[in-house]
């Protein structure tokens, strides 16, 4: 079993501190991935392009695209997918400025995949969907300037494409450091 | 926008490389009897393929993660034999794929549209030797597969036109399939081509290479080439056997029995004796096993593209990746057989003018690999390699006998 890790920098702007925030950042992840129900491999991520917005002091909903992906499955093979979640971001402070962080959400994949229909090039749907949920905690700093926060991170779901459909589980340990650019109050 | 055009060009790509034309080397035209000829190290043939433009577009859609590569139609000329419509697919992952505008490597099959063979074969593969600027690494590696454990592919050469464009010079190398099979039946080193044919290569998850081997709830992994869909039940009947001998502490009799184990380590020491860094005894990686019917397996070489890198004395050796050799290694008996076997290797290689072999495969392929107008080897290059591998003969015999340390 190799050990699952993520490190996660998001550099964040914030029009409202604490109420909403846009991120454009850089994250790299080190996961575990099930293939054929057998097999644990180490998977690796970029969830580079994040948008958080505030529902409440306490409640966002975080948006993120692995951009890096889409570019590498397009180089390296004939099947380019642009992985997304969603999630509701739940905290509850502990003390300190720390918080329990709990956030549920949904894994997607979007893509195609190139096939031969009448010896003739064409391209098929490819669709992925995985619940997914982390718990961990998360650390503000005076004014919000930055958060960090360290996270276990989990998913499981299905893949299909023309040629199949794979099931696929992993779980991650998720550090995080995002830096509000306008969050500062 | 500065920041996003490197990502922008990675996503449109770039207009493939214009190649020249190198010199012509494919060898006069022979009487094609039998399928010897296409496999002769004394000649190269010239291979023809015409494929259409949406064939094409296909093609150039594969990558090397690309699972499956897609075949094509395609018109196959060789050595001046016009086949018609035979199917064509890119070939190749981490390593050794290039693009259809580089020098890919291909599987030709005779059969996919025609349902006729050629000569009695079904495919062929045209490897690009993207790994080896000597362009003769592969062909002796198959032959000293060949030697020692004698289940190996034939090879040989081939110069590839594509619509007319030089792709330059090709291994040609026998495709492992039933007709590979029939083969070794045809010449006694089977007593039955039914049996079951898996591949054993790496597969991939996420980005990451998964080796394939028996043990460690992997069976479903290997791939069946040729034969009957049996669940894997040959394979895990091994993978069983091995568990049973990890409690044991020593090799169960089922074990030693489901095992042509003669075989398996003169397979090891070639992995050895050829420095072989991407093989069963390395990864595990690029080989095959065969279930004859009521025999003990065996197991081939499979795309040797990493031989002559790691020198056969080094401690890596003692503890090979392969869990069979582990097994092997682990086991007193075993061990002492082993130690046979690579003693047996050593003399039986000691006694073949390995330099005379090597010597005519280069002065065949000198002029055709120095000119190869995709081949990516400066001409300097390709004499470092070559000096490399024929120095590399005069040694491996002594130095596969050495243990190493711990």
């Amino acid at each position: 079993m190799i050990l699952p890790l993520l490190l996660s920098a998001t550099l964040a702007t914030a029009d409202d501190p604490g109420r909403r925030v846009f991120g454009l950042g850089l994250s790299a992840e080190l996961g575990s991935q099930a293939i054929h129900g057998v097999a644990w491999v180490p998977a690796a991520d970029w969830r580079t392009v994040e948008a958080r917005v505030f529902i409440g002091e306490t409640t966002s909903i975080d948006f993120g695209v692995d951009w890096i992906r889409l570019i590498l499955t397009r180089l390296v093979s004939s099947e380019p997918t642009l992985p997304s979640t969603v999630c509701v971001h739940l905290r509850s402070p502990t003390g300190g400025g720390w918080a329990l962080a709990l956030a549920p959400g949904l894994d997607t994949e979007l893509g195609w995949s190139a096939v031969v229909v009448d010896e003739q090039l064409a391209h098929r749907p490819v669709f992925g969907l995985a619940p997914s949920a982390k718990l961990g905690f998360e650390k503000g700093s005076d004014g919000h300037h930055h958060d960090v926060g360290v996270f276990l991170r989990g998913s499981t779901g299905v893949t299909v494409s023309p040629y199949g459909i794979d099931r696929s589980s992993r779980i991650t340990l998720q550090l995080t450091f995002t830096w509000n650019l306008l969050g500062a109050s | 926008m500065r920041l996003w055009s490197p990502a922008l060009l990675l996503l449109v790509g770039c207009e493939p490389p214009v190649y020249g034309d190198g010199p012509e080397v494919w060898s006069d035209p022979i009487p094609h009897v039998g399928d010897d000829w296409l496999f002769d190290h004394g000649r190269i043939n010239r291979i023809e393929l015409v494929i259409g433009p949406d064939a094409e577009e296909i093609l150039r859609s594969d990558r090397a993660f690309s699972t499956p590569k897609k075949e094509v139609r395609a018109q196959a000329t060789i050595d001046g034999e016009l086949l018609g419509d035979v199917g064509v697919r890119l070939r190749g992952r981490l390593g050794s794929f290039q693009g259809y505008d580089h020098k890919p490597k291909w599987q030709i099959d005779f059969n996919e549209f025609s349902g006729e063979r050629f000569h009695g074969l079904e495919a062929i593969s045209l490897n690009n030797a993207a790994e080896d600027c000597s362009m003769v690494k592969e062909p002796m590696a198959y032959g000293v597969y060949d030697l020692l454990s004698g289940i190996s592919s034939r090879t040989g050469f081939a110069q590839l036109f594509v619509n007319g464009a030089d792709y330059g010079l090709y291994v040609v190398l026998e495709t492992q399939n039933d007709r590979w099979l029939d083969r070794l039946e045809d010449q006694g080193l089977i007593d039955d081509d039914n049996g079951n044919l898996y591949d054993g290569s790496y597969t991939s998850a996420s980005w990451w290479p998964v080796w394939v081997d028996f043990g460690g709830n992997r069976d479903t992994l290997f791939d069946l080439e040729e034969g009957q869909d049996i669940g894997w039940a040959d394979i895990s009947n091994i993978s069983e056997a091995i568990e049973a001998s990890d409690e044991a502490g020593s090799m169960v009799s089922t074990l030693e029995l489901a095992v042509d184990w003669d075989q398996l380590l003169a397979h090891l020491v070639a992995d050895r004796w050829l420095g072989n860094d991407d093989s069963y005894s390395t990864s595990p990686n690029n080989y095959r096993v065969y279930f004859e019917p009521g025999a003990p397996m065996l197991m081939a070489p499979w795309d040797q593209g990493g031989t002559f890198h790691v020198p056969p004395d080094g401690s890596g050796w003692r503890h090979p990746s392969g869990v069979l050799g582990q097994v092997c290694m682990a086991d007193g008996d075993c061990k002492a057989r082993w130690d046979s076997v690579r003693a047996q290797a050593a003399e039986d290689l000691a006694g073949i003018e390995l330099e005379l072999w090597f010597d005519a495969l280069v002065e065949l392929t000198r002029v055709g690999a120095d000119g190869d107008p995709r081949g990516g080897c400066t001409v300097a290059e390709r004499e470092d390699e070559r000096a490399h591998i024929r120095a590399w003969l005069g040694e491996a015999s002594e130095l596969v006998l050495v243990d190493g340390e711990d």
